[in-house]
Order: structure tokens, then C-alpha cells, then sequence
């Protein structure tokens, strides 16, 4: 049975009472209309309770920092509560970040070494700031993230030279431990030295091992 | 023999915006779509994408960031699985995701969606991959189809990949684009990040015969029939400061015997800038005709693209590093992008090889919303349907209402469907 909007004069095709122009109710006619409608999935019951569980872990999350800091304030003394709240705020962008379906896993990666590293120095800073972890955590990441690349090319042995410029930012993330002990935040510096010369060895390796196939990989990125 | 290195391509002119700009909130990814009239079989769609994606190298593509450009490069992991449809439409093609395919293929009854990371290709181009797909499709469901016509792509199909802006672009020119500040359709949002579609069918040989007797062509009938809209619904704030701009794609190819698959299109606007308080519909279609007709000559149009792809020739420019060049790119959008109300594409006549006509209901296409524009339309045609579709992530359909009105009081008779957002 067809129904028609009164007020726009128009066919409306939807399984509905009401025009979705103007919102006024739609007239029946006894005509059978020869076009049925397309159809849609029901996208919006979905994503109101996907978010509706997001917003229950951001609010645990958030409630439970308050409670801790607010426990801390009122007993005095060291700020013990920043360590927990600082893990909690970790736990919950990590999980963010692998709960979006959307990040890939190089993005998963790269930024899972980010914030772990960032949860440890702030860690670090909150405990009176000992420098395990610009001494040891810092050349230790680096030391991981060239180890993770060399496995990304094993596993992905049809593409591995696209993971040439993985190995090759690990080069230029290299410089800030140096800088560091230039500046004297880095106290030991060999295990941070021995970080980036295993960065350039590894890229190095790469590229005169993998031949035209890594030098090709350059070209492409580097194009002008 | 396999081969040793994998073959890559640059973008072209217009698709090295794209990577700078999309997101989740701006996918740049638009959908086109054909409803047959039997309900789809996912495991056949899947066979016909399996099927057709190895001919088909333009679409073998994937993205990646150099350190000065982006570049497309070849794909060789197996097709991306087709899906029954289950989120909003358009939305961001992740590089990562999909096998690192900019091109996903869904499903939904009897409707078959192609959705195209504008990097890709243009509409053009997606058109031709999705009858490819829906003929392989057909073939597979029908055997007997192919014992008639026989397996492999169609010969209206083209697999050409030349970047036809740097073939066909002579001198630097001046910029033709707008860069002042359009009226921009606000209000309030559909919840969770909704995303609203109004179909409208209308009877393509009565818009024509109403078009011929007023000597406009279809596409400023419709740009002159949503520049009414607007101003009728949004009269107090339009003015010739904030005037009423639609973009329009303008296909390239038949002003420069191109049958590319890439990106070959540019921009023209409408301009609606009211002088005085009321106009009337007939007063803004010649308006409309005015703007587009003296804008849609080989010669202008040349010197759009021209401008655009001289900027990318200076080598100071290109060796420029890409994180700096993004700002520079978004910034440019930016201003630009504002300077339009909306963008109305307008696909023309669909058509299909006779053999496999009598499978299909009809086309239809549209694209994703994007910064400042709230609003916009997508119109395809095959046979006698014409199918405007309206995608908005407004709650409001005031200007969707009044083109349907219009269309009505000027003697069109208009069937309407939504995908039930509005009724939410």
C-alpha cells in the first residue's frame, strides 16, 4: 500500500506512520507502489551500546583516581595515590588503543612502546626520579622496538622491506638517549650507546643484505 | 615468472590532498551502489570480487607515506572480505585494515555497495570497477549468462592509469578557486555520530522535458533547486557576504580525451549571493544557469587544474618534507573547503551492457560529509530513475524538504526513502 506526505506531496517509500521531511503523518492510499525500499541496517542500537560500555570503563576509571587521590589528600604524607593513578590511566589508553578495531597493529606497536615508556619515566619522576628509567628503561625500549622489527620481517617475510622505515625511525629515535647524556639526564650511558649503534648495525644490515629489493623500498619512500 | 619488485605509482594532483585530510570525522570515501532484483549471495559477491580484483590493477592498490609524498603501491594480499552492511555508510578506510585495500565491498539485500577511498579513483573510475563486479556477480548467479557472454571484463572498460592532470596541464595560471567564506548549514547533530540518507526517486524523462523547456540543463535544475532550498529555509542569514556556493565536480574526460581510471576532475561553483530581499525559483535556475554554463568551458577548466598542478611542480615545493607539507595542505583545504556550502556530484546516466539490464533496479551514489559542508547530494540515473541522494549528519531535512517541494511544484512526481536515522 503506498502512503503519501500531505504536506510535501511526496511518495515516502519507509515502513513508517510519519513523513521524515516533516514530520507529518502520511496519508494511505490503496495504490500498490511497484518500488520497494532499499533498506538499511540499524546502525544506531549498535553504537549506543558500544559507547554505552566505553563511557562505564571511563567512569570506573576516573571514579577510582578521584578516590585514591582524595584518600591520599586527606591522610597526608607522600603522593603514593599518582603511582595507582598513573597505571590506571595507562591500563586505560592501552586499552583503548587495542579495543578500536580501527588502529592497526604498527600503530599498536609503536604507540604501546610510547606510553609504556611515558608511564615509566613518569613512574620514575613520581618515586623521587632515580633515573632507572632514562638509565635502563629508555636503551631497553629502543633495544625491543629494533628486536620487534627484525620479528615483523621474519612473520611478514613477503613484505619485510616495508618495514624498513620501522628500523629506520629506530635510528632517529636513537638520538634522544643520546641527547639525554649530553646533557647529563642519562647517568650510564653505555647501555643507551649500545642501543643505537644495534640501530644503525640492524638498519645497516638490512639494507646491503636485502639488496635491490631494500634499495628499491628507499627509492620509493624518498621520492622527491 | 614472480615478479621481483612491486609496482607503485604516484598520486595524482587532486588524491594528494586526500591522505592529509581524512579521518574518521572526513572519510573522503564515497559509495556507489547497485540494487538488483534479487536478493544478494554473499558467497557469489565474494567469488566475483575474488574474480575480477586481480584483473583490475588500479584498484591492487595500497597507500603509504614516503618522506616527501604518499604513493600507492601494489597489493598482492587475496581480495578483502565482503560483509553484509552493518555500520553507517562512507565510513574512513583505515590503510591498515580491509588487507590494505582503499576500496570495501558490502552488501545489503538486494544492494551491492562499493565503497572508494577518493585516492584512489574518482566516481569514473569506481563505476567502472562495480559493473565490472556486478557483472561477475550476475555470471556467477546466472550461468547461463555466462554461457552467452563469456568471462572477463567488458570492453567499455578501461584500465588506463595515466595521471591525466600532469599530461594535460600547460602553464601556470592564477588560483580559479573561491577561498571567501560560503553560508555553512549548521544545527543540531544526529546522536552517535549519525549519518542520514534521503533517497529520492524522480522520473528522469519528466525532469529532462522540464529542463528542456527551460533551457537549463538537469544538474543547474538540481543545484538551482537546493540553492532555493536553502535560501527559503535560511533566508535571515544568507546574504551576499555568506552567499550560497555549490560545488560541482566537473568529469574531465570528454574535454580532454582521457579515459584514466585515476582521480581526473575538478571543481566549478554555483554562486548565490541575494541582492535584495526575495527571488523567486525561476530567477535563481537562470542565476544558477549563468554561473555553471560560463564556468564549464575547456578553457576554464584547464586553468583550474593547471594552477593546481603547477603548485606541485615547483621542485622547492616537493622537497619539502610530507609532515609539513600536511599542514601546509590542511590549511589550504581548510579556507577552501569553507568557501562552499555544499558539494552536489552528479554521476549522470548509469548504463549497463543490454544482456545484463534486466538484473538491475537501479544506481545510485553518494559521498561522505566533510568540513563545513553538513550537507550534500549525490545523483545517479539508469533508465528512468533518477536517484538524488541526500546525506546529512543534521537532524534538521529542511533543505532536503524543499527540494522534494520544488521538485513537486514543478510538476515532478517524487518517491522518498531514508535509512530510518530520522526517525530514531
Amino acid at each position: 500500500m503506498s502512503k503519501t506526505c500531505s504536506h510535501c506531496r511526496v511518495k515516502v517509500l519507509d515502513h513508517t506512520e510519519y513523513c521524515p521531511l516533516c514530520g507529518g503523518v502520511l496519508k494511505k492510499d490503496t495504490t500498490i507502489d511497484k518500488r520497494r525500499p532499499m533498506g538499511y541496517p540499524d546502525v544506531y542500537g549498535f553504537t549506543k551500546k558500544r559507547n554505552l560500555a566505553l563511557r562505564i570503563i571511563l567512569a570506573i576509571c576516573v571514579v577510582t583516581g578521584f578516590l585514591l587521590l582524595a584518600t591520599n589528600y586527606m591522610t597526608g604524607g607522600e603522593w603514593w595515590s599518582l603511582i595507582p593513578c598513573i597505571s590506571i590511566a595507562y591500563g586505560y589508553v592501552v586499552f583503548s588503543l587495542y579495543f578500536n578495531p580501527t588502529n592497526g597493529y604498527m600503530k599498536r606497536i609503536i604507540w604501546t612502546f610510547i606510553l609504556t615508556l611515558g608511564m615509566m619515566i613518569a613512574l620514575d619522576v613520581c618515586t623521587g626520579f632515580y633515573r632507572w628509567s632514562v638509565n635502563y628503561c629508555l636503551p631497553a625500549a629502543l633495544l625491543l622496538y629494533n628486536i620487534a622489527g627484525i620479528v615483523l620481517m621474519i612473520v611478514n617475510h613477503r613484505r619485510w622491506e616495508s618495514y624498513m622505515i620501522f628500523l629506520l625511525t629506530a635510528i632517529l629515535v636513537g638520538f634522544i638517549p643520546l641527547c639525554l647524556i649530553h646533557f647529563h639526564v642519562v647517568t650510564e650511558p653505555v647501555l643507551c650507546q649500545s642501543a643505537f649503534v644495534s640501530s644503525v648495525c640492524i638498519f645497516l644490515g638490512t639494507l646491503i643484505i636485502g639488496g635491490g629489493r631494500a634499495r628499491t623500498e628507499l627509492g620509493r619512500r624518498f621520492h622527491v | 615468472m614472480k615478479k621481483r619488485y612491486k609496482r607503485w605509482e604516484k598520486l595524482d594532483n587532486t588524491a594528494n590532498l586526500f591522505p592529509v585530510i581524512a579521518g574518521e570525522n572526513m572519510s573522503n570515501t564515497y559509495r556507489l551502489a547497485v540494487v538488483l532484483k534479487e536478493p544478494i549471495q554473499k558467497e557469489l559477491l565474494q567469488a566475483a570480487l575474488d574474480e575480477v580484483l586481480p584483473k583490475v590493477p588500479g584498484f591492487r592498490l595500497r597507500l603509504r607515506s614516503g618522506f616527501f609524498w604518499y604513493y600507492l603501491e601494489e597489493n598482492d594480499k587475496p581480495a578483502p572480505r565482503v560483509e553484509e552492511e552493518n555500520t553507517y555508510p562512507c565510513r574512513f578506510i583505515h590503510t591498515n585494515q580491509n588487507n590494505s585495500f582503499l576500496f570495501r565491498v558490502t552488501y545489503f539485500d538486494c544492494r551491492i555497495n562499493l565503497e572508494v577511498f577518493h585516492v584512489l579513483a574518482d566516481g569514473t573510475g569506481g563505476m567502472a570497477f562495480l559493473r565490472e563486479l556486478t557483472y561477475a556477480y550476475l555470471r556467477l548467479a546466472h550461468p547461463d549468462l555466462r554461457d552467452r557472454v563469456g568471462d572477463g571484463l567488458s570492453d567499455e572498460t578501461s584500465l588506463n592509469r595515466e595521471d591525466s592532470f600532469l599530461r594535460n596541464y600547460k602553464k601556470a595560471s592564477k588560483s580559479m578557486y573561491q577561498s571567501k567564506r560560503a553560508f555553512l548549514i549548521k544545527g543540531e547533530k544526529l546522536a552517535y555520530h549519525g549519518f542520514g540518507i534521503i533517497h529520492g526517486h524522480v522520473s528522469v524523462s519528466a525532469l529532462r522535458s522540464y529542463c528542456k523547456e527551460h533551457g537549463v540543463s538537469i544538474n543547474e535544475y538540481i543545484v538551482a533547486a537546493f540553492t532555493y532550498s536553502t535560501y527559503r529555509a535560511y533566508q535571515g542569514k544568507i546574504s551576499a557576504k555568506r552567499p550560497i556556493r555549490v560545488a560541482v565536480p566537473v568529469n574531465l574526460r570528454p574535454f580532454f580525451n582521457s579515459i584514466t581510471t585515476k582521480n581526473f576532475f575538478v571543481m566549478v561553483s554555483s554562486e548565490f549571493a541575494p541582492e535584495r530581499d526575495e527571488y523567486s525559483f525561476e530567477e535563481i535556475l537562470a542565476i544558477t544557469h549563468e554561473s555553471l554554463a560560463g564556468q564549464i568551458t575547456k578553457e576554464n577548466l584547464e586553468a583550474i587544474f593547471s594552477y593546481n598542478v603547477s603548485n606541485e611542480q615547483y621542485l622547492f615545493a616537493r622537497a619539502v618534507p610530507l609532515p609539513l607539507k600536511n599542514i601546509a595542505m590542511k590549511l589550504i583545504y581548510t579556507r577552501n573547503a569553507l568557501a562552499n556550502t555544499t558539494t552536489i556530484t552528479n554521476m549522470g546516466r548509469a548504463t549497463v551492457a543490454e544482456e545484463y539490464e534486466p538484473y538491475i533496479e537501479g544506481f545510485h551514489c553518494f559521498l561522505s560529509f566533510s568540513k563545513g559542508q553538513s550537507l550534500k547530494c549525490g545523483v545517479a540515473s539508469f533508465r528512468d530513475d533518477l536517484v538524488l541522494s541526500f546525506v546529512t549528519e543534521l537532524e534538521d531535512t529542511a533543505v532536503q524538504m524543499g527540494v522534494f517541494r520544488q521538485m513537486q511544484r514543478d510538476g515532478l512526481e517524487v518517491s522518498i526513502e531514508t535509512n530510518g536515522v530520522f526517525y530514531e
